[in-house]
C-alpha cells in the first residue's frame, strides 16, 4: 500500500536534529504526513543498543550513518518525500545555515549543547522549534516560536556550563517513551506547517511513564535571555504584550 | 467584507465567519452569524522565510495561528462555530485556487473545517468586482460552487 501523499504539506518542509530515539518516530510520521521536504542532521552511526527506540533504523543497518538508513526508510514509506542528509555535528557554526530554508525545526538532539546552539540559531533566522528530550521514563516536549513564546535557553539556558545529566546510552531509555514524544514533536511541526497554531507554544508538556502521571507547565521567558531577549521587548506594544501569544501566556 | 477587500488592495485580505451551528440554534441564518475581518500576516512571514512562505500578501493570505485559535476558543465557549472563511483575490477572478484547497485541506483527504464555507471575493483595480462561494463535497472530495446569498452588504 502506498502511503498517500497530502498536497495541503507537500510545499513544507522540516529539519529534524538527531536521527535517533526522537528523530525516529518523528521523520516517519512527517514523512507519512506528506511534508514534502524533510532534512535529517547526524553524524552517528547506527549501533545494535539503538534498535529498541530508534526506528527508522533495522539491524540490517548496523554500522551504518543514521542519515543514510534514515533516508532509505523515509523514501521506502513515502517515494516522494524529498530527503537531505547532513551528516555532521551541529555547532554554533553549522547550525542557522543549516536551518535556512526549513519551515520547522525538530530537536531530538542527545547534549544540552547542540540544543542551545540549535535554539539560537532558531531565534536569530525566526524558525518554530519543537524541541524533546527523554531519559528512562521521563519524555518532555515544549514548542518555541521565537519572540513570541519563551526559547529553550530561556528555561534550560542556565544548565549550560554545568555538569549534563547522564545521556539516554548512560542511563538508558524507556523505547516507548521516545515513540510517543517523537510522535508529539511531529504533531508540533504539522500543526505550525498547516497555519495552525501549536498546542505546546510557552509549555512544558511532560510524560512520566514511571509515576504514570502526563503534565503541563506554563513556562515564563528570561528578559535578559541573551537568545530571545531583544525579540521580546522589540515584540511588545505600549501594553506589554507580546503581539500574537496572548493565548499562550492567558489559556 | 467588501470594505474589508478595498482596505487590503493590492494586498489579500482574509477573515473568518462564526455562528451557530447550521440547524442546531434558531434559524441558523446569517442574521446570527458574525464576520471577522482579520489580518493578513503573510508578508510578515515571507519577509522571515522565503523559501517557505514562497509568496507575499498580494498572491496568498495567512491568519495569525494563535488569533486563530483564540477565535476558535471563544466560539466553542458561546456554542457557536466556524461557518466560513473568506479572502479576496486581488485583479484575479473569484475563483478557489490550488494553494487555496492545500491550505483547507492540509491533512489527508478531508478538509480542517468541512462545514465551513470557502468565499472567495475578486477585487479588480481596488473594487469587489464578484464573489463566489465553495462548499467541500464529500462525495466528490472536492470544493463545488455553491449558492451565494448576499445579505445587507
Amino acid at each position: 500500500m502506498k502511503v498517500p501523499l497530502s498536497p495541503g504539506l507537500a510545499g513544507t518542509s522540516a529539519l529534524i536534529l538527531g536521527a535517533g530515539g526522537l528523530g525516529s518516530p518523528a521523520a516517519l510520521a512527517l514523512a507519512a504526513s506528506g511534508v514534502g521536504r524533510i532534512g535529517i542532521v547526524d553524524d552517528d552511526a547506527v549501533d545494535l543498543s539503538n534498535l529498541a527506540r530508534q526506528i527508522l533504523h533495522r539491524t540490517e543497518d548496523i554500522g551504518r550513518a543514521k542519515v543514510a538508513s534514515g533516508k532509505e526508510r523515509l523514501l521506502a514509506l513515502a517515494p516522494k518525500v524529498e530527503v537531505r542528509t547532513y551528516p555532521v555535528r551541529l555547532s554554533d557554526e553549522n547550525a542557522a545555515e543549516i536551518i535556512r530554508g526549513y519551515g520547522v525545526v525538530l530537536d531530538g538532539s542527545d547534549n544540552l549543547a547542540a540544543r542551545l546552539s540549535m535554539n539560537d540559531a532558531c531565534v536569530l533566522e525566526g524558525r518554530p522549534l519543537v524541541t524533546g528530550g527523554i531519559l528512562r521514563f521521563f519524555g518532555q516536549l515544549m514548542t518555541v516560536i521565537p519572540g513570541k513564546t519563551p526559547c529553550y535557553r530561556c528555561v534550560f539556558g542556565a544548565l549550560e556550563g554545568g555538569r549534563e545529566g547522564p545521556s539516554c546510552a548512560e542511563a538508558g531509555v524507556f523505547g516507548a517513551i521516545a515513540g510517543i514524544i517523537g510522535m508529539a514533536q511531529a504533531g508540533e511541526a504539522v500543526r505550525i506547517l498547516a497555519g495552525f497554531a501549536p498546542a505546546w507554544a510557552g509549555k512544558l508538556a511532560t510524560a512520566d511513564f514511571w509515576k504514570r502521571k502526563f503534565g503541563a507547565t506554563k513556562l515564563k521567558n528570561d528578559p535578559s535571555c541573551p537568545a530571545c531577549g531583544k525579540l521580546f521587548r522589540d515584540n511588545r506594544d505600549e501594553e506589554g504584550l507580546v503581539h500574537g501569544s496572548e493565548p499562550v501566556f492567558t489559556n | 467584507m467588501h470594505q474589508h477587500a478595498r482596505d487590503a488592495y493590492p494586498d489579500e485580505c482574509c477573515g473568518l465567519i462564526v455562528g451557530p451551528p447550521v440547524g442546531e440554534s434558531g434559524s441558523g441564518g446569517s442574521e446570527e452569524k458574525r464576520l471577522l475581518p482579520l489580518r493578513n500576516v503573510q508578508n510578515e512571514y515571507h519577509e522571515r522565510d522565503p523559501a517557505t512562505y514562497t509568496r507575499t500578501a498580494r498572491r496568498a493570505y495567512l491568519i495569525d495561528p494563535f488569533e486563530f485559535e483564540r477565535i476558535l476558543t471563544e466560539a466553542k465557549d458561546s456554542q457557536e462555530v466556524l461557518r466560513g472563511i473568506f479572502h479576496s483575490h486581488p485583479d484575479e477572478e473569484s475563483y478557489f485556487s490550488q494553494e487555496d484547497k492545500d491550505a483547507a485541506v492540509p491533512f489527508g483527504d478531508i478538509p480542517s473545517f468541512p462545514h465551513a464555507e470557502q468565499i472567495v471575493m475578486s477585487v479588480m483595480g481596488g473594487e469587489v468586482k464578484g464573489a463566489k462561494v465553495f462548499l467541500w463535497s464529500s462525495d466528490e472530495k472536492d470544493f463545488l460552487e455553491g449558492e451565494l446569498v448576499v445579505d445587507g452588504e
